[in-house]
């Protein structure tokens, strides 16, 4: 169980993340949203060890997270490869506490699980972006994290490439049931994929509501209780329509 | 076929002027036009060659002017190096050391001569210094940007997957400022051959710059103009050389800029500091 304790960020006096608790059970998956500067992508990187927290601790099973660690697989907004890598030895880069024998297999086994086997000795720059984000989720999951952290992983692709990548994951989800937490702005996103669904806003960022999403997958994107869902969400994030557009942010 | 003719024409395209110019310098010498004790004609020139590197004259005075290039290149592409990374590396440093050197790199440095010479002699010691001084700051500016103009989310990406240390310069600084690196040497390289004219000129006995000041000592533009094309051939050649070394490391880099910038359609390249 992944549970974050009174988790507070103060970046230069300016409060970023008030008080926040949570609590992500084993193969859970929570996807966040909220506004630009609700404080999401920060919670995640402290989640992950990337940044410490002002007060507050993040413990997962037992063990207080004080640093990136093996069992916590992270995914940025952009892939983020070595260009100076083969797309393989991209994926291998993650193995590196494993003996060198073991990673090849491991690497080939992971990028044919997203699709890639073809383009394992490829420059990352001759794929495209989708390509590009699965190559970085295949790094991810290589060493088999216990814990996956999206950090708006497809905020920067097509809708079609998003959509196929979704249903990716979930496919990676069910074979391997990592617990995950994903950071979106995309509420359709979090409502197709989560077990549920918290909503953070800011000034400090906070958790606002949560919803438990009962839903079997996979769901389709146009069923009416994720559309009722979506809607109060959005109320939520004052992002309801209201005799105008939506804010552009959350284009859907 | 258009296609072809396109390529074979931008291999050749450059050598269309030079081989003009040569053609009418040489027909200017034959029919008179241009004074011989001025401008001799290009098979003059070749004669000259040919008659220094029969009387076993030349190969000497290329031995003594790459040696110096090689070993003053060596100690300045060392010290711009160690200094380079250093600075590169840690803001402290960089504080430290980059201002006094940026502020040395705005001295030309044909204005150490006098001083080199009164401190370290006429003899090796000041010239190899004088070339050394030279490569210095190409290499050392560029070694400093490489590594500062790393991309920190990729820093990221090895500190999540748990590299630091010595693990994280070999993986990921060292192949990132590569690239960075390769310009600076190609830099330094460059401007150790222009400062192997100085420091030749600057008293010496042997070396191609001594024949340059031969040349015009004793009157004899031929040998002039030979030692100016063999600066030009040794200079294109080493660079030359030194590239292709560098492209066995940053192939990719090659192919991430021309991607980049098929992309970005006759967007400027990135730009290195060069001197």
């Amino acid at each position: 169980m992944l549970q974050i304790r009174r988790v507070s960020k103060k970046f230069d006096g300016f409060e970023a993340l008030g008080e926040i608790d949570l609590a992500v059970d084993r193969g859970e998956i929570a996807g966040i949203v909220g506004t630009s500067g609700c404080g999401k992508s920060t919670l995640l990187r402290i989640v992950g060890g990337l940044e410490a927290p002002s007060s507050g601790s993040v413990v997962l099973d037992g063990v207080a997270v004080a640093g990136p660690r093996p069992e916590v697989g992270l995914v940025f907004q952009e892939p983020r490869l070595m260009p100076w890598l083969s797309v393989r030895e991209n994926v291998e880069f993650a193995l590196a506490r494993r003996p060198r024998a073991q990673r090849r297999p491991l690497a080939d086994a992971a990028l044919a699980r997203v699709g890639l086997g073809a383009v394992a000795d490829a420059l990352p720059q001759a794929l495209s972006g989708g390509m590009a984000q699965r190559a970085a989720i295949a790094r991810a999951l290589v060493a088999r994290p216990q814990v996956l952290l999206l950090d708006e992983p497809f905020s920067a692709l097509d809708a079609f490439t998003r959509f196929g990548l979704q249903d990716h994951l979930l496919d990676i989800w069910r074979a391997d049931q990592p617990t995950m937490l994903f950071v979106t702005h995309d509420v359709e996103e979090a409502l197709v994929l989560s077990d549920r669904v918290v909503v953070m806003r800011a000034k400090p960022g906070r958790i606002h509501a949560q919803y438990r999403i009962d839903l079997p997958r996979p769901r389709r994107r146009t069923e009416g209780r994720l559309q009722a869902w979506k809607e109060r969400i959005l109320e939520d994030l004052d992002l309801a329509v209201k005799g105008g557009g939506a804010d552009p942010e959350f284009a859907i | 076929m258009r296609f072809r003719a396109r390529l074979a024409l931008g291999g050749a395209a450059g050598l269309v002027l030079p081989a003009l110019l040569l053609a009418l310098w040489e027909a200017l010498s034959r029919f008179g036009l241009a004074p011989p004790n001025l401008l001799p004609a290009p098979s003059a020139v070749l004669r000259a060659l040919g008659g220094l590197w029969l009387s076993g004259e030349l190969p000497g005075h290329i031995e003594v002017t790459l040696l110096r290039v090689l070993l003053g290149f060596l100690f300045g592409t060392a010290a711009g190096t160690l200094l380079g990374a250093l600075t590169g590396y840690s803001a402290l440093w960089r504080r430290l050391l980059d201002p006094a050197f940026q502020a040395l790199r705005s001295i030309p440095s044909f204005a150490w001569i006098p001083l080199f010479v009164l401190w370290l002699g006429i003899f090796e010691a000041s010239k190899l210094t004088l070339i050394a001084v030279g490569a210095f700051f190409p290499v050392y500016l560029n070694t400093m940007a490489g590594i500062q103009q790393v991309d920190r989310k990729l820093v990221e990406v090895a500190r999540v997957h748990g590299y630091g240390g010595a693990a994280l310069v070999r993986c990921v600084l060292l192949p990132a400022t590569l690239p960075a690196y390769v310009t600076g040497l190609r830099g330094g390289l460059g401007l150790a051959w222009m400062f192997v004219v100085a420091a030749e000129f600057m008293g010496a006995s042997e070396g191609l710059g001594f024949l340059l000041i031969d040349g015009q000592q004793t009157g004899r533009p031929a040998n002039i103009i030979a030692a100016v094309l063999l600066f030009a051939v040794f200079g294109k050649a080493s660079d030359l050389a030194l590239a292709a070394l560098g492209r066995r490391f940053v192939s990719w880099q090659d192919n991430f800029q021309s991607a980049e910038e098929r992309k970005a359609d006759a967007a400027d390249p990135p730009r290195l500091q060069e001197v």
